[in-house]
């Protein structure tokens, strides 16, 4: 970014990360539909007098306005948009989950209109829709929007199209890879249907979902390096 | 600044305390110095004692400088209840303000994935044995109306309710004087989702 003091009003953004800073302020990192993300400090949004206090909150549609120079700039307004989203508690998880997936997949100032879009419909979709299912969607979105898209479609070796019967493994720089002979040896297997459901964006049964999930995490954790995801090593699903 | 290394030691010592910045630590120091000798060197004797002596309430994690706080030793308090907040400090508001009379447990801190602060970083290990004596009838949830905080509440209900224990949480709304003009969208739309025969 420019070091030149700049001013940026009412745009849509969405919280992802926050924590205090000094006394009574709080450090952002704002999701934000023209402008990606950037980090912005929110001053004296702890105190007691403050009105940002309630509508500071990560998964709540927010429009912001912020201006200033360099890597953090300053919050100068925040409204939330009315029909807030309201999370039940082991979506606010899997919200956590792909927050972090955005910290870690895309970088500061690099604008992402689709993602954002992909983003908040997400969110939306929580209410409606199983977990697991969104969770996939936005996965395999938010890959494809940041260039490392999946091919769900055809044998990567032969190019024939996938058949629901056959096995295949990933090849995460080619695609899907027909099983034969142990040309496999240390892959993850996954079945034809899995690859086809995920194309279509549905599970036809419990064993399609496993598998995707599976394939998910593998796909996922090549693009994330060595660091593992917080949210995905601490024990959130059963409770003590 | 003043020449003495000594003054200004103090001054940056003193910066650690909330709200303080260099130009009052600097009074802070001076006040001390010039004028309340006695009062210093009672606070530096307290401070001392109170850093060596105070510690966790095995019960409740709150802060003593005994083995169980007086609120989780005293008998005349209902151990039926047991009252989750997320601080030391959440312990004194409830205690100066209501007619609660159960007991407490302080998380000291809550949930947060993304800082990578799990359940036993907020020792959920100690509730869950806690829980699982018996005593307690009705956990009551008073963390924050934060994101954070109600992932935290609604982790412990889960605890709580595959113990088959009641837990409720305190109410949310428009605060006691609060004009509903000036109430934020959040609120009010809480307020009245969670709205009671009258």
């Amino acid at each position: 970014m420019s070091h030149q003091n700049h001013r940026v009003s009412l745009q849509a953004a969405f919280i992802l990360h926050g924590r205090n800073f000094r006394d009574t302020s709080r450090l952002l990192d704002v999701f934000t539909q023209d402008y990606g993300r950037v980090t912005l400090v929110a001053k004296g949004a702890r105190s007691a007098r403050s009105r940002l206090q309630g509508i500071l909150q990560s998964f709540s549609p927010l429009i912001i306005s912020w201006s200033g120079k360099g890597e953090v700039q300053t919050l100068t307004g925040a409204e939330s948009v009315k029909n807030s989203i309201n999370l039940s508690g082991k979506q606010v998880m899997s919200g956590y989950y792909i927050n972090e997936l955005l910290q870690r997949l895309t970088t500061f100032h690099d604008p992402h209109p689709e993602i954002f879009t992909l983003y908040q419909n997400t969110l939306e979709r929580f209410a409606t829709d199983e977990d697991e299912l969104v969770l996939r969607h936005f996965e395999k979105h938010l890959l494809t929007e940041i260039g490392y898209g999946l091919n769900l479609e055809s044998d990567s070796e032969g190019g024939t199209a996938i058949d629901k019967n056959e096995k295949y493994y990933y090849d995460i720089e080619k695609g899907p890879v027909k099983v034969r002979n142990n040309n496999a040896e240390g892959e993850i297997i996954i079945s034809g249907q899995t690859l086809l459901d995920m194309a279509d964006e549905k599970f036809s049964c419990a064993q399609s979902q496993k598998e995707a999930k599976q394939l998910m995490r593998i796909i996922l954790s090549h693009h994330l390096g060595d660091k593992p995801l917080k949210t995905r090593s601490l024990h959130w699903y059963k409770p003590l | 600044m003043s020449g003495s290394p000594l003054v200004n030691q103090l001054i940056e010592a003193l910066r650690c305390l909330p709200g303080v910045g260099p130009k009052s630590a600097q009074r802070m120091a001076y006040h001390l110095l010039e004028r309340e000798r006695v009062a210093a060197e009672n606070l530096s004797a307290v401070l001392a004692k109170a850093v060596n002596e105070v510690g966790h309430c095995e019960l409740c994690r709150s802060l003593t400088e005994r083995k169980v706080c007086d609120i989780c030793e005293s008998s005349n308090r209902d151990r039926t209840l047991l009252c989750i907040v997320e601080s030391p400090s959440d312990v004194q508001v409830i205690e100066q303000s209501t007619d609660y009379k159960g007991l407490f447990f302080v998380l000291m801190g809550h949930l947060s994935p993304l800082d990578g602060i799990g359940p036993e970083d907020i020792g959920l290990d100690l509730l869950a044995s806690r829980l699982d004596q018996g005593e307690v009838k009705e956990v009551v949830l008073a963390t924050n109306f934060t994101i954070e905080g109600e992932a935290t509440a609604h982790y412990i209900s889960e605890m709580v309710n595959s113990r088959n224990i009641i837990a409720s949480r305190i109410a949310h709304g428009v605060p006691v004087g609060g004009e509903l003009e000036y109430v934020n969208s959040t609120t009010l739309s809480r307020a009245f989702s969670g709205r009671q025969n009258f």
